[in-house]
């Protein structure tokens, strides 16, 4: 008796529970069918200039990047409901604006040759694919096979001149200016987001040299004494504001013996930290300087996104990449 | 045994302490920038076989020298050689690693007419003989740096 007045005030207690939670689920069945109209799934648009690769290449970019970075998406069902559309959404419309498959022939062959420089550092930093996609999509993982094809890619496309007259000439026409300093400009140079050229750099102490066969350039890096301090006491992550570091680039003239010299300069490149003055990278602000006339590059203060989106990849260092090897890395 | 206890536990915090003292770990996460004594660049050269990266370091007398190609007295040449290191945030960049070697030249009037060069090498082995270096050292042009 005890037991049947017991399980039929359960039931009335359910029963009355089921009765308050069926508004609740109603307004949310009703919200979330609302939401669905708030957005329109990404689209894809006509693949009109594909990237040239091999198969073998072109194959570990379709598997691994292009459900972001290409117009030839593909979508799960759940990808298309919101509210994991809106964040699908987001991330195929920013990978998309980085770079795109469907559309890289536009690209001027340095340009492409820049991006996929990046593409493989990011994949071996480890920051693409995106973990939050390899997690749902196992199969774009990257094997140590592929990475290594993707490396072997990316030299094939930046060949060595040995021995280039061209750059031989340039260097010589450069030792010219070198005497003659009338060709010097006065007016301190300006990017577009604020950052000035700054010709004391050459007072500050060097932190690195760097030789790279990516883009056959060398650089002379120099830091001020924030950045010398804070390299030196290890206090990078992150920098202080204040710092500053001044990358000098040259062209380079290869030798098939393994010399490598410098050729003509090339670019002066700029970073400075003021977390006030560039939230959105760190606080660090971007400047590159072309040629002896060090005009600004960039047309607007956007570069600033498009410089810090590859330091990225430095996340460990502060966002700098040619800072000291630690003393653990010296051989 | 409460004295006992107090004196394990001192012993025990100087042990901990001493070992903190000592504790190298910090060094291998330390980071050396190369200090030129306020020499300024000449310029910048590598050798991808031998591996190195080296930077060539001068005075006010010796960078102008390597402007002009014309050398006088007082001109200090610092060749800095480094192991050249992969730099493990970019594929496709090579960084100045360990120091390998440090030569030093520097000139002086032989007599009215005549500059002359000493050879030094403060830290390292280098092959080659003296004159053969002073004449590679010295010979090289310097860098723009607008």
């Amino acid at each position: 008796m005890l037991g049947y007045s017991l399980v039929k005030k359960l039931r009335s207690m359910v029963s009355s529970k089921k009765l308050r939670l069926w508004p609740i689920a109603g307004i949310l069945l009703v919200g979330i069918i609302s939401i669905q109209f708030i957005q329109v799934p990404v689209q894809n648009d006509k693949v009109t200039h594909p990237i040239n690769a091999s198969e073998e290449v072109a194959k570990i970019f379709r598997k691994a990047c292009y459900d972001c970075h290409s117009n030839e998406s593909k979508f799960n069902w759940y990808d298309k409901v919101a509210p994991v559309s809106w964040l699908v959404n987001h991330d195929v419309k920013v990978a998309r604006s980085r770079f795109n498959f469907s559309t890289f022939d536009t690209l001027s062959a340095t340009d492409q040759q820049v991006r996929l420089w990046e593409m493989v550092n990011m994949v071996l930093a480890g920051k693409m694919p995106l973990n939050s996609y390899t997690i749902l999509h196992p199969e774009a993982k990257l094997t140590p096979h592929d990475v290594e094809v993707l490396k072997n890619y990316v030299v094939s496309i930046s060949p060595t001149r040995y021995h280039d007259s061209s750059q031989i000439k340039s260097a010589e026409e450069e030792q010219k200016v070198l005497v003659d300093k009338s060709t010097a400009s006065k007016n301190i140079a300006v990017a577009p987001n604020g950052v000035r050229f700054i010709p004391d750099y050459k007072n500050w102490e060097v932190i690195s040299t760097t030789s790279r066969f990516d883009n056959h350039t060398m650089r002379v890096i120099y830091g001020n004494k924030v950045t010398v301090n804070a390299i030196q006491s290890g206090r990078i992550k992150p920098f202080p504001d204040g710092a500053a570091i001044v990358k000098v680039v040259y062209n380079i003239i290869e030798e098939k013996n393994g010399e490598v010299y410098p050729g003509a300069f090339n670019n002066i490149q700029i970073m400075i930290k003021d977390e006030k003055r560039f939230p959105e990278s760190k606080g660090w602000g971007f400047g590159r300087f072309n040629g002896k006339g060090l005009k600004p590059y960039g047309e607007t203060a956007a570069f600033n996104t498009t410089c810090y989106n590859c330091h990225k990849i430095a996340d460990e260092t502060g966002y700098v990449f040619s800072i000291p090897l630690e003393n653990k890395d010296l051989k | 045994m409460i004295r006992m206890k107090i004196f394990a536990m001192l012993l025990f915090v100087i042990a901990g302490s001493y070992g903190c003292a000592n504790d190298t770990s910090n060094d291998v996460h330390k980071r050396i920038i190369y200090n030129a004594h306020g020499l300024r660049v000449i310029t910048s050269f590598s050798d991808r076989k031998q591996q190195t990266i080296s930077l060539l370091y001068g005075n006010a007398l010796a960078l102008q020298s390597a402007k002009t190609g014309i050398h006088d007295k007082g001109e200090v040449f610092e060749l800095v050689t480094f192991k050249q290191a992969n730099n493990k945030y970019w594929y496709g960049s090579y960084i100045n690693g360990a120091v390998q070697s440090i030569e030093l030249v520097t000139s002086y009037a032989a007599d009215k007419n005549a500059i002359a060069f000493k050879y030094k090498i403060p830290q390292g082995q280098v092959t080659g003989n003296a004159d053969i270096r002073i004449k590679g050292i010295t010979s090289h042009r310097a860098l723009l740096f607008p």
